[in-house]
């Protein structure tokens, strides 16, 4: 079963085409658009991998991810960046993100960290 | 017998004498004859020269001798009677005589006594006696007559005193009166009143004079006084002016002393030519700028032009003719050789000199060696310069970031919706129109996006936002690698590549990936420059043992200097569109300095540029 997928983005547009092209590829993808919706979806549908992107309005990406890890330490979280702070990228993954990657995206690489979050996670819990 | 003759006996022969061939043989002795050589005397002398003559003693005539003696006893006689005769006179004159004298003597002693009355008898049978009294008798008279002029001399010369003592003291009215007998004495007052009257005017003459005089005197006085004055205020004036001029040549000798010494030991290089071109003074400081002293530029002051340096020869010589022609302030920077070969900048500043009347007397100035001063300016420019390069740098990598940063999201959503459309059409079987068409179409959106991403990846690379690795890399070894993948464009170009790689360069510890792409940048640039058949040359140095350097030098058109400054500028271009993306150079900038190199351009229009890459040998992160 492929894995659970919850798209935290504020960009729209990226968001819902990339949770399509997921689904298209069954995954079990959703998008949403803010932190609160975030949150709420993580506590609701437990998903496997999150994809958060960095720069979110009203609450910076690490801060997210942090109470993601608070809800559920199992979620695996991989970290979107558009500019590739190596600061930051190091940040994230010392609280708890398992990967991070840059924007524009290949799917191919995506889909082969969501691969390797989701067994993580399954051999973790 | 013959009686013998005298000139016989005496063998005389002067026939002259009365004696001579007489034929009475008299005696010629006392018949009053002169003979036998001048023998004369008296009756005795002729006596003892009868008795002893030759003449008789020869003859020996005795009646001659009777006759003689005859003579002689009858003169004898003769005598006896007068002596006796003359007894008898003179015993009457003797008693006569001492009566006489005694009489005499008497007188004369009366007289002495003072007695002038004294008169003798004068009758006397001795003449010298009558005489004698006459003469006692006349001096007796004469004495008495002295004795009464004595006493009226001294009678007129007491007078006479008593008239000049009250002359004397100034009685000028006094006069001898009376009259005298004697007229010696008459005329003595008569002389001795005109005299004293004389006296009187003259006195009185001359204590008008002496009035007049003392007058003359107290004017002249005056005159001396306030001449003197006069005098003595000039000399006051005199001799303060003399101290004052001393005091002002001391003043001006102290002055010129001070700015002697001022000029001669000030640090530059001063000097005063005159309007004919000669060098009235040069400082000492000369020869420690120049190296040559101040008398050969006094000698020779074409020396200033001589070793001025070729380039800069025109700027001298033009600057030259100006300060001499034009009265006003001049500067000018030139270069000079020094004796020792050195260059020296020296910074010229010059203005005429004229007297207060303005006449033009040379032109003073003063040379400044700023050798020092324009390698402190050049560094500071340099690093002035890599300061705003740096702050320009990280401005525009902030900026790049931030860009590249805008930019990834909507080219995330391109890319997105691309392959969401390609999705849709790999799913969708039933959509067969234009299909290869649209998949086309799409592929070429993912290019665009591909290679938007390359550029702003590119652009956070710059930024310093990627991360380095470091590693022990060979620099000769990246070079080959790198040129390796732009051989064949170089040989399709005929592009020839000369490679001079130092054979034990020290391994550096850097990025080897960044290190390519800086290489790979430059050389990419370089081919881009070189026409066809051109040259490129890469060469590989040990710089210290610190730092290694790998050059890059191409003989294309070079960059001109209003561009150079921009070149590391991002998005920086002076290639065709869509062939660069004017990040390539200012990416290396970037990774250079974070691996703590640095990267040096020279470049000169026409004749091409050569890129110096420095990097250290061990890690440097800048």
């Amino acid at each position: 079963m492929q894995a659970n997928v919850l798209l935290v983005d504020d960009e729209t547009e990226f968001a819902l085409a990339l949770a399509e092209r997921l689904r298209l590829r069954s995954y079990d993808a959703r998008a949403v658009f803010h932190v609160e919706d975030a949150i709420a979806a993580v506590q609701s549908a437990s998903p496997d991998v999150v994809l958060l992107d960095f720069r979110m309005p009203g609450m910076d990406g690490i801060e997210v991810l942090k109470i993601i890890k608070k809800i559920d330490p199992t979620i695996e979280v991989i970290m979107l960046t558009g500019h590739g702070d190596v600061r930051s990228v190091e940040e994230a993954i010392r609280n708890g993100a398992y990967e991070y990657i840059m924007k524009p995206l290949d799917l191919g690489e995506l889909i082969m960290k969501i691969n390797n979050a989701k067994k993580k996670r399954n051999s973790i819990s | 017998m013959t009686a013998m003759k005298c000139w016989e006996v005496f063998q005389c022969n002067k026939q002259a004498c009365p004696a001579y061939g007489s034929k009475d043989l008299k005696c010629w002795l006392f018949s009053g004859t002169h003979c036998r050589e001048a023998i004369q005397g008296k009756f005795l002398e002729k006596m003892e020269m009868c008795l002893d003559c030759e003449v008789l003693n020869e003859n020996k005539d005795f009646d001659a001798m009777k006759a003689t003696l005859n003579a002689v006893n009858k003169q004898f006689k003769e005598f006896v009677r007068i002596i006796g005769e003359r007894e008898n006179e003179l015993g009457r004159m003797s008693i006569e005589l001492a009566i006489s004298l005694s009489e005499v003597f008497e007188g004369l002693k009366k007289i002495a006594s003072g007695d002038p009355t004294v008169r003798l008898d004068e009758r006397s049978d001795i003449e010298l006696i009558s005489k004698l009294k006459h003469f006692v008798n006349v001096t007796a008279q004469e004495i008495g007559g002295i004795v009464d002029q004595s006493h009226e001399f001294a009678i007129v010369l007491a007078e006479l005193f008593d008239v000049l003592h009250k002359v004397s003291k100034g009685d000028l009215l006094a006069r001898v009166s009376g009259r005298s007998q004697v007229e010696l004495l008459e005329s003595l007052k008569t002389v001795t009143n005109e005299m004293i009257e004389s006296i009187s005017k003259e006195i009185t003459r001359r204590e008008r004079a002496e009035t007049e005089l003392k007058k003359a005197y107290d004017k002249l006085e005056r005159k001396v006084e306030d001449r003197t004055a006069e005098l003595r205020r000039i000399n006051e004036k005199l001799w303060h002016e003399i101290l004052e001029r001393k005091k002002a040549e001391e003043e001006l000798r102290d002055a010129e002393l001070r700015y002697r010494t001022v000029a001669d030991f000030t640090n530059d290089w001063e000097y005063w030519e005159t309007p004919e071109g000669k060098l009235r003074y040069v400082s000492p400081s000369c020869e420690r700028i120049t190296g040559y002293k101040a008398e050969q530029f006094i000698e020779y002051p074409g020396l200033v032009s001589e070793i001025t340096v070729p380039e800069d020869k025109n700027i001298w010589a033009s600057h030259h003719h100006d300060a001499l022609d034009v009265l006003g302030h001049r500067d000018i920077v030139f270069r000079i050789r020094r004796q020792d070969g050195q260059i020296c900048w020296i910074e010229h500043v010059c203005q005429p000199v004229t007297d207060n009347k303005g006449t033009f007397l040379g032109i003073r100035a003063s040379n400044r060696d700023i050798s020092m001063r324009r390698q402190a300016e050049d560094a500071l420019r340099k690093s002035e310069h890599l300061l705003l390069q740096a702050h320009k740098m990280e401005a525009l990598g902030r900026m790049a970031a931030g860009v590249a940063h805008e930019i990834n999201n909507p080219l995330a959503i391109i890319n997105e919706k691309a392959g969401l459309m390609q999705d849709f059409l790999e799913i969708s079987g039933d959509f067969k129109q234009n299909r290869e068409k649209f998949i086309g179409l799409i592929n070429g959106i993912f290019e665009s996006v591909k290679r938007c991403r390359t550029i702003t990846h590119r652009l956070l690379g710059f930024s310093r936002r990627i991360d380095v690795t470091f590693e022990v890399i060979d620099l000769n070894e990246i070079i080959r690698e790198v040129l390796g993948f732009i051989e064949k464009e170089m040989l399709y170009r005929n592009i020839r590549l000369e490679l001079h790689l130092q054979e034990d360069l020290p391994k550096v510890f850097s990025d080897k990936g960044q290190l390519q792409q800086v290489f790979l940048n430059i050389v990419n640039n370089a081919v881009d420059a070189v026409e066809k058949g051109g040259l490129i040359e890469v060469q590989t140095d040990i710089k210290d043992e610190d730092t290694v350097t790998a050059s890059i030098k191409d003989n294309g058109p070079g960059i001109p200097q209003n561009i150079l400054s921009h070149i590391f500028e991002p998005f920086y271009t002076t290639k065709e569109k869509g062939k660069g993306t004017g990040l390539g150079l200012s990416i290396s900038y970037g990774i250079i300095q974070k691996l703590g190199g640095a990267i040096l351009v020279q470049s000169e229009v026409q004749k091409g540029t050569t890129f110096i890459v420095e990097i250290p040998t061990k890690a440097k992160t800048g």
